[in-house]
């Protein structure tokens, strides 16, 4: 590993001004379960490491009946698993943290550096698109909130300017009669990276015809992708077995996995077509109960 | 004498130290005046070496010496062709490199980082070459030489004297072994089977990668501390190397952390022993977890076998082809590839068996010994196999096994008598364990079936082999073991001082065992091939009794007492008219608090004994595994329900420690099984680190592991004892896609067993329908 500067910035303002100076040399670290790994292969070598964990502002985990669910940048995947509020207004979250990567990165890793990262082969991206999650980013020269499905651009890759964190997660309340669903299909050990992650959620409408629907499809794509043709088969209408079984098909075919040590091509879009029909039709148990 | 049983709850002796992290481990070990050395490895599979330059290194702060081609070709205190069969290793590149991560040169510098930056200064021009990296290409004719001639040592080992590389071609050996007529046992054959099964390279992902401090003094004197499991071995080849006596090299190892095969004979001391000679100071190398990739791995294998059985499912006939690559260095491939071969057939009595038995070179890194030496891969073969004969013939694979089977006295391949078989006892305890008798009574649950599947081995020891242990009475009554076997998690630390513990008896708190230190410890050939309760453990009892006869002729002499009136009782020695315990003796016979008694043991086993008995092995490794699986016909996903695996281990000495190894070898199986495989993409490996190199997990496991101890003693070993560490692992995979066979319908003929592979395999089945 190459020698490179070390900060410890304490507020936002501060850490956007140094990495402004940093002229895209400086880097930020928060849990280092990505960029300790980068940095030892030596795939990164920034000169300035900007540690923003004494920022207290980027922690903890708020919910407000009106906006929803705000987590902290800095918010742990561990904390996430285990955090009461979490569990009580949005257990999913709780669920799938339980098997992302293993407990050891869970409990340095962080959920900005988790979504910051555009690391593909994750599972948080997937479940905050469909529960139509935003994010709040700070700058040296202001604030903006996007969509986090706006945030991806490629492997690896995403709308983040130079100067820019990613402050806060906000998962809006979702409508009344919904239910979500996440699969994560590990093609090997349970603790390998995954190889599909889908996740669906369904707000019904009036009767039990599904009128909003999300189905997400993580790790087959250089980003989350949202399945929108599969997502219209499913609008509209009662869920049956035949259209979640349509769906998955559609969904197959919206995706662009590439061949890997974790599955080929052909398999993770049979393994989409199976977990999209899996999660829509427990999605839409889920919301009919609710 | 009766030995003394010591009951106490025994719990491993070094569990404390290890568990608070107190244990020290050679990467924490630092000597005096020590620099770092880092290795330029090759980033090409196969390239000659045109031109290297390392003079810019030399300017790079901190950077103390550069080894090169150059010096140790020129140094005539170097001969710097080694290796533990055949001379085909340098301690660097001197014409061509021959694996990615072959290495080419080295630093020693003052820091890790100052060698690293000097690295990237060393200018070499490589002429690429291309690449043989699988071994069906290997052999092909004409195809491209790893070795253009291979240096034979001419001292090797008594058991591999007879195998040689065939010239002009990538074999490196060639074991063959007929009995009876295979085309007689084909002939007379109801039905032949057929099949080639394939399984990868894959590493052993010990937790502490090589490490390596080595100094050299003056007169030429080499200490080194090094993470191996075969010390003696690795001081005989660097007396070799650096043409010194072996008094002249001194190899000390701290505990290991875990080796699995991958730490036997010389890794990175001959290249570390190299640079601290030029760098005039010691030199410290601990390897990254790449380049553990790169040092050595399991051999890959492609196995063909054809088996000729009758109706009744009685094997007649079994031939077996054994391609092992063990990559660009023969390393200890050869004796991989034989004992592969002993009991390729598997463990049946079959009139008439063939077998050939191969190790290969390619452009790939060495692949050595790993825990299941060669019958791993042969196993996954045969017991494959017999389940694919049981489901044509409509037989129960339980019952196929049990008809066939090895027993007490049957005869083996090479026509010698077993002894000590505990084989049907290790299949019908697990038959019994998974339950057996209500497979197939489970119903599918959606896309969920679930099916059972049992497998089984036979394995030879390293044979012949040496161990010699000391063990000291000091004054005060407490006892010292010196002994070369490496405590590197197997538990061994313990089991010999139950061994002291039960033999004279005294209290396990009164016993130290000694670190290994050839200056030190007396000679062993090896801590592999699970032999060390066995042969060592031996040695050591033998010691413990040797000094309690010195004992007793001190007592009759002290005590004016006949010998045969003297009994030893609870650590203690019980005269007609009075008891005494080891302190009182010791005191009386030296007249003072102070004297040292000596005892010593040896263990040497032959292939051909006294009366003229053939022995391939010292004693034999009998055991069977079953798994329950769980198959999602729409994914291939499988979950391991259930696991049991028993094994014959003669009688246990710790049967806690004796549970645990079976359990440690069953989950290493399971990684071997389902998800381990290195990657490689024309000669460049792929997934060199625990990202993309997949392990078991806890989260994988199934909810119960059952291990089973089936104690049958054998005559020779300590106590009835037998070795234990490899057998629970080689059953594993072949149990597995048994279960698969019996959930799904569909075989499994390649490792590991990935989800896609199920898939794909239903997919086709579907197709057929």
């Amino acid at each position: 590993m190459k020698t490179f500067d070390y900060l410890e910035p304490t507020t936002v303002g501060e850490a956007c001004a140094l990495l402004k100076q940093g002229r895209g040399e400086a880097r930020v670290f928060a849990g280092g379960a990505l960029m300790t790994i980068l940095m030892k292969e030596g795939l990164l070598q920034p000169k300035t490491l900007i540690n923003i964990k004494r920022i207290s502002a980027l922690k903890g985990i708020d919910f407000h009946p009106a906006q929803g669910l705000a987590i902290g940048a800095l918010v742990t995947h561990h904390e996430l698993e285990t955090s009461k509020t979490v569990k009580e207004k949005l257990p999913i979250l709780c669920a799938v943290e339980k098997e992302v990567a293993n407990i050891r990165v869970r409990s340095m890793a962080t959920i900005g550096g988790n979504l910051a990262s555009g690391e593909p082969l994750t599972d948080l991206p997937q479940v905050f698109i469909a529960l139509d999650a935003r994010i709040r980013i700070a700058s040296s020269s202001g604030e903006r909130v996007m969509a986090l499905e706006d945030l991806y651009i490629d492997y690896y890759q995403t709308s983040l300017a130079e100067d820019e964190i990613i402050t806060q997660v906000i998962v809006p309340p979702a409508p009344e009669r919904s239910g979500i669903e996440y699969i994560r299909f590990s093609s090997s050990s349970v603790v390998d990276k995954p190889c599909v992650g889908v996740a669906a959620r369904i707000s019904l409408g009036v009767e039990k015809a599904c009128q909003t629907v999300r189905i997400v499809l993580g790790c087959v794509g250089p980003t989350p992708v949202r399945a929108k043709k599969a997502e219209a088969v499913v609008v509209g209408k009662p869920l049956d077995a035949r259209l979640a079984e349509e769906a998955g098909s559609v969904a197959s075919g919206e995706c662009s996995p590439v061949s890997d040590l974790r599955g080929s091509e052909q398999y993770k879009r049979a393994i989409v077509g199976v977990l999209v029909r899996r999660a829509l039709a427990r999605a839409y148990e889920d919301a009919s109960q609710s | 004498m009766e030995p003394i049983d010591v009951v106490e709850p025994v719990r491993r002796l070094d569990y404390e130290a290890k568990v608070t992290g107190r244990a020290s481990y050679l990467a924490d070990l630092r000597v005096p005046g020590m620099c770092h050395g880092k290795i330029l490895r090759s980033p090409y599979p196969h390239a000659r070496i045109r031109k290297l330059d390392a003079s810019k290194a030399l300017s790079v702060p901190g950077v103390v010496a550069v080894l090169t081609r150059d010096d140790i070709v020129q140094d005539q205190g170097i001969d710097p062709y080694y290796g533990p069969v055949f001379k085909d290793q340098t301690i660097v590149a001197v014409e061509k490199v021959r694996h990615v991560g072959d290495p080419v040169a080295a630093v020693a510098a003052l820091t890790p980082p100052a060698a690293e930056a000097a690295l990237d200064r060393i200018e070499v021009e490589y002429e690429e070459l291309p690449a043989v990296t699988h071994v069906s290409e290997a052999i092909r004719q004409g195809a491209r030489l790893v070795h253009e001639s291979v240096r034979i040592p001419e001292h090797g080992f008594a058991d591999l004297a007879e195998l040689k590389p065939v010239e002009g071609t990538n074999i490196c050996t060639h074991f063959k072994l007929v009995k009876g007529d295979i085309e007689r046992g084909f002939a007379e054959s109801d039905h032949i089977f057929e099949d080639t099964f394939t399984l990868p390279t894959t590493q052993h992902c010990a937790l502490e990668p090589h490490a390596c401090i080595a100094s050299v003094e003056r007169d030429r004197r080499i200490t080194v501390w090094s993470t191996t499991q075969n010390p003696f071995v690795v001081r005989t080849q660097l007396a070799n190397i650096f043409k010194v006596p072996v008094s002249k090299v001194r190899i000390i190892v701290p505990y290991l952390g875990g080796g699995y095969g991958g730490k036997v004979y010389p890794k990175i001391e001959p290249l570390t022993v190299a640079l601290a000679r030029k760098a005039r100071r010691p030199v410290k190398i601990a390897l990254s977890r790449e380049e553990v990739f790169y040092t050595i791995t399991k051999h890959a294998a492609v196995i063909k076998m054809k088996t000729g059985v009758k109706k009744d499912g009685t094997l007649v006939a079994r031939q077996c082809e054994v391609l092992l690559d063990t990559g660009a260095y023969a390393e200890i491939g050869p004796r991989v590839a034989k004992k592969s071969g002993y009991t390729a057939a598997g463990p049946y009595k079959i009139p008439n068996v063939k077998i050939d038995s191969l190790s290969v070179y390619t452009n790939k890194p060495p692949a050595g010994a790993f825990r299941g030496f060669g019958v791993s891969q042969s196993a996954w073969a045969h017991e494959s196999q017999m389940d694919i004969i049981a489901a044509a013939l409509k037989m129960d694979p339980l019952e196929i096994r049990l008809k066939n089977s090895y027993e007490e006295g049957s005869e083996f391949v090479t026509g010698e008598t077993l002894t000590s078989i505990g084989l049907k006892d290790c299949v019908e305890k697990v038959a019994s364990a998974i339950g057996w008798k209500e497979k197939g009574e489970h119903r599918p649950d959606g896309p969920l079936r679930r099916g059972k599947g049992i497998a089984c081995l036979i394995k030879a020891t390293i044979t012949p082999s040496i161990s010699s242990a000391v063990v000291k009475l000091n004054e005060d009554g407490s006892v010292t073991i010196y002994a070369g076997t490496v405590e590197m998690g197997q538990g061994s630390e313990t089991v010999m001082a139950q061994i002291v513990a039960r033999e004279m008896g005294i209290p396990l708190k009164d016993i130290e065992v000694l670190g290994v230190d050839t200056d030190v410890v007396p000679y062993d050939l090896t801590t592999s091939s699970s032999r060390s309760t066995f042969h060592v453990g031996r040695a050591v009892q033998f010691a413990a009794q040797d000094l309690m006869q010195q004992l007793k002729r001190v007592v009759a002499q002290e005590y004016a007492v006949p010998e045969d009136q003297i009994r030893f009782s609870g650590g203690k020695v019980q005269l007609p008219e009075a008891v005494i315990d080891y302190r009182e003796i010791m005191f009386k016979h030296f007249g003072m608090q102070g004297g040292t008694l000596v005892g010593q043991g040896q263990v040497k086993t032959k292939v051909v004994d006294d009366r003229g008995v053939k022995t391939t092995s010292s004693f034999w490794f009998l055991g069977a595994g079953a798994a329950e699986v769980e198959v999602d016909i729409e994914t291939g996903k499988l979950k391991l329900l259930k696991y049991v695996t028993a094994v014959d281990v003669g009688n246990a000495i710790n049967p806690l420690g004796c549970r645990q190894q079976l359990e440690g070898a069953a989950i290493t199986g399971m990684g071997q099984a389902l998800f381990e495989e290195v990657v490689f993409d024309n000669g460049q490996l792929v997934n060199p680190n625990f990202v993309d190199y997949v392990l078991p997990s806890l989260g994988d496991m199934p909810v119960s592991i059952e291990p089973i101890l089936i104690e049958i003693p054998h005559l020779e070993g300590p106590f009835g004892a037998k070795g234990i560490g490899e057998t629970a692992l080689i059953p594993v995979a072949p149990a597995i896609a048994n279960a698969i066979f019996d959930a799904v319908g569909v075989r499994i003929k390649e490792l590991p067993i990935k989800a896609e592979k199920i898939y794909l395999a239903l997919e086709q089945a579907k197709k057929k329908l």
